[in-house]
């Protein structure tokens, strides 16, 4: 837990310092499906962004002009929101999961994103750090919050950040996208509201010889 | 008996291709060139047939050397126990042993005991340290073993484990051991064996038969009468605890033939994730970088491919230790179960074996 707290902090003055205890007891467990009515649009939120990052490029030219002759290379306006666009649609496409399935328990809190790869975090063990060539990620708590973080090899950085709503009924699930080349990361929210999945019918079960074998509840026929 | 602490460090650098000196070099076998089994032809004189005790590997949880994949505790535990059979039954197989059990726990009295490390064991690579020390607490045996496996070694029908060749050698390396004894030194193993069960059961009666020489060997000070009606009830006790271990080690048969096909399927898998995977890395190493969406989105798919493959290879881990039910043992009326409480149990056998032989002497219970 040290080393992974050390090297967070040692990756950005700005990190927070990420735990392995869930102080707070927050409990993320349960299915959730996305409620796109409460989470962000992403024209909405480029638009934004566009306008801040204007209203900053503005400020630095008055700036610039005050402190004499600059040479402008490019369009640094065309640069930023081509910028905005790409971590844009980054983060939408990275985050597009409409089901999550989190299985939490002391040791450990999984978040199965259908298809994607879950994100796991063992607490149990302290390897909330893991180094790979291909990429470097970190978890933990940020008090109530659960944090996912990537670092890719070309300097892009991904978060994940969950946080339960008060009714315990609503799921936040902030994905930020950062890159070498933009001042400040995209963020993009999508709320998660709590569901009973329907019972399944059939009950599956992976094997190693014959992939997963699924057969109906209360019948033994089995189908591949 | 644990091997040495260094051989981590050996297989560490066996196993990044690094040199080591001669003498501690890691022992590295080429499966596909083969490694024949050296199997008796004409019977083995009875003399050279020693017992042989193959204890459980240490399954290595603790191992500092990189691993390619995630190590799964409860499949490496299993694996401790596959493993240990493996070459149980190659030494066995060989027909130049006299019983050969696979045994929870060291044992004393054992005349050749057979222990060993998992260092790394994932599909593509095997590394395993062996040790072997014989009843009079002479080393047969202190190296590593390592191996890399190729897809020809998972070819369909696998007809033999893909490591067999590496279980072949520590078995010939064994024989080797024993060829360079006497029949002499044989036959003094063999009566130091009873000497330390008799002495583990009833230290007061036999600890003054044995003593250490200044080579660090266990010699015999002197031998019991052939008549002494006290050794008489220690092998008849000795007995019993062989009927014990048959049965346990026909308990860990069944394990093994139950795990078989299935964790040589979840070797091939491993195999082909981890290869799979390196291709992967290689060829995301060559990416170059110009900040635009495609590119970051590369970036990113390198790692998702990344954590999907860990996340099916954990999946086919569970799989495979859900699909083994816990292999269960009859002993005197008691079921056990080989990954439970076997290991107390076999200890809390042997004190009571102690304690039935100091009853049977008329001396008060000692522990063995």
């Amino acid at each position: 837990m040290l080393l992974a707290a050390l090297t967070v902090a040692a990756c950005s003055q700005q990190e927070v310092v990420l735990e392995s205890r869930n102080e707070a007891r927050v409990d993320f467990s349960g299915n959730w499906e996305l409620d796109y009515g409460r989470s962000d649009r992403l024209e909405e939120n480029v638009y934004n962004e566009f306008l801040q990052a204007r209203r900053q490029i503005r400020r630095d030219a008055s700036l610039g002009q005050r402190a004499g002759p600059v040479m402008i290379v490019g369009s640094p306006m065309y640069n930023t929101a081509s910028a905005i666009v790409g971590l844009g649609r980054m983060a939408e496409m990275i985050s597009r999961t409409p089901e999550l399935e989190i299985d939490q328990d002391g040791d450990s809190i999984t978040v199965n994103r259908g298809e994607d790869f879950p994100l796991s975090c063992q607490f149990a063990r302290d390897v909330l750090y893991q180094v790979d060539t291909l990429g470097a990620e970190v978890c933990g708590w940020d008090d109530h919050q659960l944090v996912f973080r990537v670092d890719l090899p070309d300097g892009t950085r991904v978060r994940h950040r969950l946080t339960l709503g008060p009714d315990g009924e609503h799921l936040n699930v902030a994905t930020s996208v950062r890159s070498r080349r933009t001042p400040k990361p995209f963020t993009f929210n999508r709320v998660y509201r709590r569901y009973e999945p329907m019972p399944d019918p059939y009950e599956c079960k992976p094997t190693l010889d014959r992939g997963t074998v699924c057969w109906k509840i209360g019948s033994r026929t089995v189908s591949e | 008996m644990k091997p040495r602490v260094w051989t981590w460090a050996l297989a560490a650098l066996a196993l990044a291709g690094v040199s080591v000196a001669e003498d501690s070099a890691p022992i590295r076998v080429n499966l596909d060139l083969g490694m024949p089994l050296v199997r008796s032809a004409g019977g083995v004189a009875d003399a050279r047939l020693l017992d042989v005790n193959v204890v459980v590997f240490d399954p290595g949880l603790d191992a500092p050397i990189p691993q390619a994949t995630e190590v799964f505790p409860k499949l490496r535990r299993l694996e401790a126990q596959y493993l240990a059979h493996a070459l149980r039954n190659t030494l066995a197989e060989s027909a130049q042993w006299g019983a050969v059990r696979t045994m929870p726990e060291p044992a004393t009295g054992a005349e050749l005991e057979v222990y060993g490390q998992l260092l790394v064991s994932d599909g593509r690579d095997f590394a395993v340290a062996i040790g072997a020390t014989d009843a009079s607490g002479r080393r047969w045996l202190d190296a590593v073993y390592t191996a890399r496996a190729t897809a020809g070694r998972y070819a369909f029908p696998i007809e033999e484990d893909p490591f067999q060749p590496l279980i072949n050698k520590i078995a010939n390396d064994l024989l080797a051991a024993r060829q360079q004894l006497t029949e002499r030194d044989l036959a003094r193993v063999v009566e130091l064996a009873s000497l330390r069960y008799a002495e583990a059961l009833l230290p007061s009666v036999f600890s003054e038969y044995l003593t250490t020489g200044d080579d660090g060997l266990i010699v015999p000070l002197r031998l019991p009468s052939r008549d002494d009606p006290t050794v008489a009830r220690v092998e008849r006790i000795r007995e019993r605890e062989y009927l014990f271990t048959d049965t346990l080690d026909t308990g860990y048969g069944v394990l093994f033939e139950d795990l078989r096909v299935n964790y040589t399927l979840w070797r091939k898998y491993s195999y082909e994730e981890i290869v799979g995977l390196e291709r992967y890395r290689a060829s995301a190493s060559r990416r170059r970088d110009d900040g635009s969406l495609n590119s970051m989105m590369r970036r990113y798919g390198d790692f998702r491919e990344l954590k999907l493959q860990k996340s099916s290879l954990r999946e086919a881990a569970e799989t495979l230790e859900t699909d083994i039910e816990p292999t269960a043992v009859e002993v005197e009326g008691r079921v056990l179960e080989l990954d439970g409480s076997l290991d107390e149990r076999y200890v809390e056998w042997r004190r009571l074996l102690a304690e039935l032989a100091a009853a049977e002497q008329g001396l008060p219970p000692e522990s063995p």
